[in-house]
């Protein structure tokens, strides 16, 4: 499913309260990237104050009103003052003894300092004003938070969550827009913003099974493949390029030593070699200079050896299981790396400039060879007269 | 009679400038350039010593983004496009190449093909126009790369999509193929099996192999579901006409001195590509995808992937891919006989903690060869890989394994990157490799090499770097790669 899908899938209705816990809509802890670590030394008890009437507005009025994460929305200590007694706007008329009631770690004998509350905004662009006046209540984003004593970051909102009304279909979303710019930040070029200080933001498994683990650099081609559209909502142009262009190398594809260790590598598998190098232009380029082909400047070619094994093995009959025909069959792309095509035509043409007509086709060729002729006949050409019986016959 | 083409640097600096000026006459729109340097040097040998090759590579690239275009600062007044312009321009240069090796006139038994010094492409370079009709139709024009099933392509024309109101959407496209050979182009997008350029400067009996580039028009579609629960399906359709007279006999020299030729439109590639997934949030997925080759007449590639989301943190999986390798309509490989490999492996990816990740995957490949001696040819395939990302840095490895009967790779690589203060980053990076050739036992041995690198945060988006890099074998001796790179992006 896409990614689309998969945000549209992230539910249908909004969650009853009770149901958005730490445990349901997302498994893990809020992402630090959305939500930078705070630091809040503050006892409270929401079950207590729920107990005795209080609502989330009494403590935390600026939840109507607040139309961005800068505008934070954090209790009021002028709540506090109200119940309690207390003045924060005035410290030195408060007993220091008392400041130990709320504040963690007190020490009777700081006078009026506590520690401080480090709250940065979430990474995200979020509008309380807006919710709230769509009457979504606190506790479906986040949770019941009237059961528990001091809030975690378990309490914090998860994106499958937003997706209750974000991910419907159009019909049925109203004036809930979709798209992930919607919530997240992005780059002036208009993708989303994934660097920050503290890491990369990374898709979740849920949403379209797209986990960037450490094995991910060789499982994301069919992600790509199937639903490229997804990809491209983070990724430009450019990130598919730094590898699939062939022109910087990626460690993590081929460590270091690997331009040593290639030939190998290839001779065992080429198949996916062309996912980022044409082999004529990538591969042939560097080969005809260093002179392993058969063609080719001769300058280079003076201290030449064999690469392949002997020509009694590799040519000549019979045919073993290291007869060049069975790696060709098995793996004709590492061929196409050094060799031309005037090296296979020289014994495998039939027209007249030296080729003795050994056939390279495949069984049953002759039954699809007019197709092949008709819709290019360059081919044909290189290894069959335009006249060659051959050709007649699949005219 | 030769001829020569003139520089295309300034075609390249144009249009840049032209861009840009266009884009300083819009109004509301925000612009993102970004340039990435990297100067590199080092060798390599053949497999017998000598020659040694130079490499003094020298990479630009420079992209500009605008995104934005026509937009008003009065909303009321914005015509409701959203439209945007994307280029990347790129300097691929090797200054160690000698120039007698693209200087076919003097140095005809030097000349290499294709190479060039310090060519210029343009990667991408596309108008984004969308919202158009109402929102459900959006364009894109200029030079694109399109990713569907059939593989990742770049396009110079035009591409239509419309999301119909039927949980579809259909994409449109038709230009030209992106040729080697071509002004400002890269022969990376091209099928394989055709050595293709610029032979301008070329006798016509010298390397008739090398064939001219021609204009390629292609053409094709993309049919998707959209906003389907559960499922997403995909189907492509491509098809690539080659033009233009080129040669037909690689051995035209010994014949009447002038290589026979054939003209005309002829299909480069024609192919179909099906995908379809299906995800369950709680459960798992399945990918899968099929691509058929009209020429060929048959199924070339399948795939399938099956992800289980065992618990919170083990993902499992099995992967199987067949693919039997095609090439480009004008090559005689399209008609050679071969054989599929078929790939399938099993998967595990675990979320040790919150900041430690290890996966690991095995199988088997294996290729069915039919003919005088009928085998199957059986690899086994293995790959492990942790990481451990933490506060301002990360540690990780990797290892490999492929063993079968062309030869065995292994090997282990250990990682680290650690910022300090946010600014200085301190990279190493050590590596063991052992690899057998079975088809030439000689060509075995053992490598070890180490990276260490360090980098510079200049600013948010500015990075310079440095690596260094050492590997030692006994095939080659002692092999040093330098690196250097810095990466800027202004925003405004």
């Amino acid at each position: 499913m896409s990614g689309d899908r998969a945000l549209a899938r992230a539910g249908g209705v909004v969650a009853p309260a009770k149901q958005v816990s730490s445990s349901v809509g997302g498994g893990s802890s809020p992402s630090e990237l959305i939500f930078p670590a705070r630091t809040i030394p503050i006892r409270f008890d929401h079950a207590a104050h729920h107990q005795r009437g209080a609502t989330c507005l009494h403590c935390h009025p600026s939840a109507k009103t607040s139309d961005s994460t800068a505008k934070r929305v954090g209790w009021s200590v002028a709540a506090c003052d109200r119940c309690h007694g207390t003045n924060h706007r005035d410290l030195a008329a408060e007993q220091p003894t008392e400041c130990a009631f709320c504040h963690e770690g007190y020490e009777a004998n700081e006078a009026n300092r506590v520690r401080r509350s480090v709250v940065p905004s979430a990474r995200l662009h979020f509008n309380h004003r807006v919710h709230a006046a769509r009457n979504i209540g606190c506790a479906q984003c986040h949770g019941a938070v009237q059961t528990v004593g001091k809030t975690s970051r378990d309490h914090l909102p998860r994106m499958q969550k937003c997706l209750t009304c974000h991910g419907l279909p159009d019909g049925s979303r109203g004036d809930a827009k979709a798209g992930c710019p919607t919530c997240h930040l992005t780059t002036a070029s208009g993708r989303l913003q994934t660097s920050f200080p503290s890491g990369k933001l990374l898709p979740p498994r849920w949403m379209g099974a797209v986990e960037h683990g450490p094995d991910f650099v060789h499982t994301h081609a069919v992600v790509a493949a199937n639903d490229s559209r997804f990809c491209a909502r983070c990724h430009s142009e450019a990130d598919c390029l730094r590898c699939h262009d062939g022109r910087e190398r990626p460690r993590q594809v081929h460590p270091n030593d690997y331009l040593s260790m290639h030939a190998v590598a290839a001779k065992q598998s080429a198949q996916r070699c062309n996912s980022c190098h044409h082999h004529e232009s990538f591969c042939k380029n560097c080969h005809l200079r260093a002179g392993v082909t058969l063609t080719g400047p001769g300058w280079n070619r003076a201290h030449r050896g064999r690469v392949h094994p002997p020509a009694a093995i590799f040519v000549s009959t019979p045919i073993t299981g290291r007869h060049h025909s069975v790696e060709a069959r098995r793996n004709l792309p590492a061929c196409v790396g050094c060799h031309g095509e005037r090296d296979c035509v020289g014994c495998h043409a039939t027209r007249g400039g030296g080729g003795i007509g050994v056939n390279p086709h495949p069984a049953g060729f002759s039954s699809r060879c007019a197709s092949a002729l008709a819709r290019n006949p360059r081919p044909c050409f290189v290894c069959h007269d335009p006249d060659d019986a051959l050709i007649f016959r699949c005219r | 009679m030769l001829r020569r083409r003139a520089p295309r640097h300034w075609a390249t600096v144009a249009t840049f400038c032209l861009a840009g000026s266009w884009a300083a006459a819009a109004q509301a729109f925000e612009v993102e350039v970004d340039s990435e340097t990297t100067a590199q040097g080092y060798q390599l040998r053949n497999a017998w010593g000598d020659p040694v090759l130079s490499r003094r590579r020298f990479l630009q690239t420079l992209g500009l983004h605008v995104v934005g275009i026509g937009e008003n600062e009065n909303a009321a007044a914005s015509s409701g496009l959203d439209m945007s312009f994307h280029m990347r321009m790129r300097l691929d240069a090797d200054f160690a190449i000698q120039p007698f090796e693209s200087n076919y006139a003097d140095y005809p038994s030097a000349f290499v093909p294709g190479l060039q010094r310090a060519p210029v492409d343009l990667v991408i370079g596309y108008f984004d126009i969308r919202n158009l009709a109402g929102g459900w139709l959006s364009a894109r024009l200029g030079r694109q790369i399109i990713v569907d099933p059939l593989g990742w392509w770049s396009l110079d024309g035009a591409l239509l999509r419309a999301e119909l109101p039927v949980f579809l959407a259909l994409e449109a496209y038709g230009g030209f193929e992106q040729r080697a050979g071509l002004p400002l182009s890269t022969g990376r997008f091209e099928r394989d099996g055709v050595w293709r350029g610029d032979r301008t400067s070329l006798d016509a009996n010298a390397y008739p192999e090398f064939l001219e580039a021609g204009l390629a028009p292609a053409h094709g579609f993309v049919l998707e579901s959209i906003d389907l629960p559960v499922v997403h399906a995909r189907v492509a359709y491509r098809r690539v006409w080659n033009t233009g007279k080129v040669a037909t006999s690689p051995f035209s020299e010994d014949r009447v001195g002038m290589p026979s030729t054939t003209d005309g439109m002829r299909i480069s590639q024609e192919r179909l590509g099906v995908s379809a997934d299906a995800l369950v949030e709680e459960l798992g997925a399945l990918r899968t995808g099929l691509i058929h080759d009209f020429p060929r007449a048959q199924i070339t590639s399948w795939y399938a992937t099956l992800d289980g989301f065992v618990t919170s943190w083990l993902t499992t999986g099995i992967d199987v891919d067949h693919v039997i390798p095609t090439f480009d309509g004008d090559s005689i490989w399209s008609f050679f006989s071969t054989e599929p490999t078929t790939t399938l492996l099993g998967r595990g990816d675990v979320g040790l903690t919150n900041r430690w990740r290890l996966a690991v995957a095995g199988g088997v490949r294996w290729v069915d060869i039919e003919s005088e001696t009928s085998t199957t040819m059986l690899d086994v395939l293995g790959r492990a890989s942790v990481r451990h990302d933490h506060d301002g840095g990360r540690v990780g490895m990797g290892s490999l394994t492929d063993r079968g009967e062309r030869g065995s790779r292994d090997g282990v690589d250990v990682f680290a990157d650690q910022w300090f203060e946010d600014r200085f980053l301190v990279s190493g990076r050590v590596s063991v490799a052992d690899w057998r050739d079975a088809m030439r036992t000689d060509r075995s041995t053992t490598s070890l090499g180490y990276v260490l690198g360090g980098g510079f945060r200049v600013g948010d988006e500015t990075m310079a770097r440095l690596e260094w890099e050492h590997d030692t074998n006994e095939l080659v001796g002692q092999r040093y790669r330098i690196l250097a790179s810095l990466q800027l992006l202004v925003s405004r």
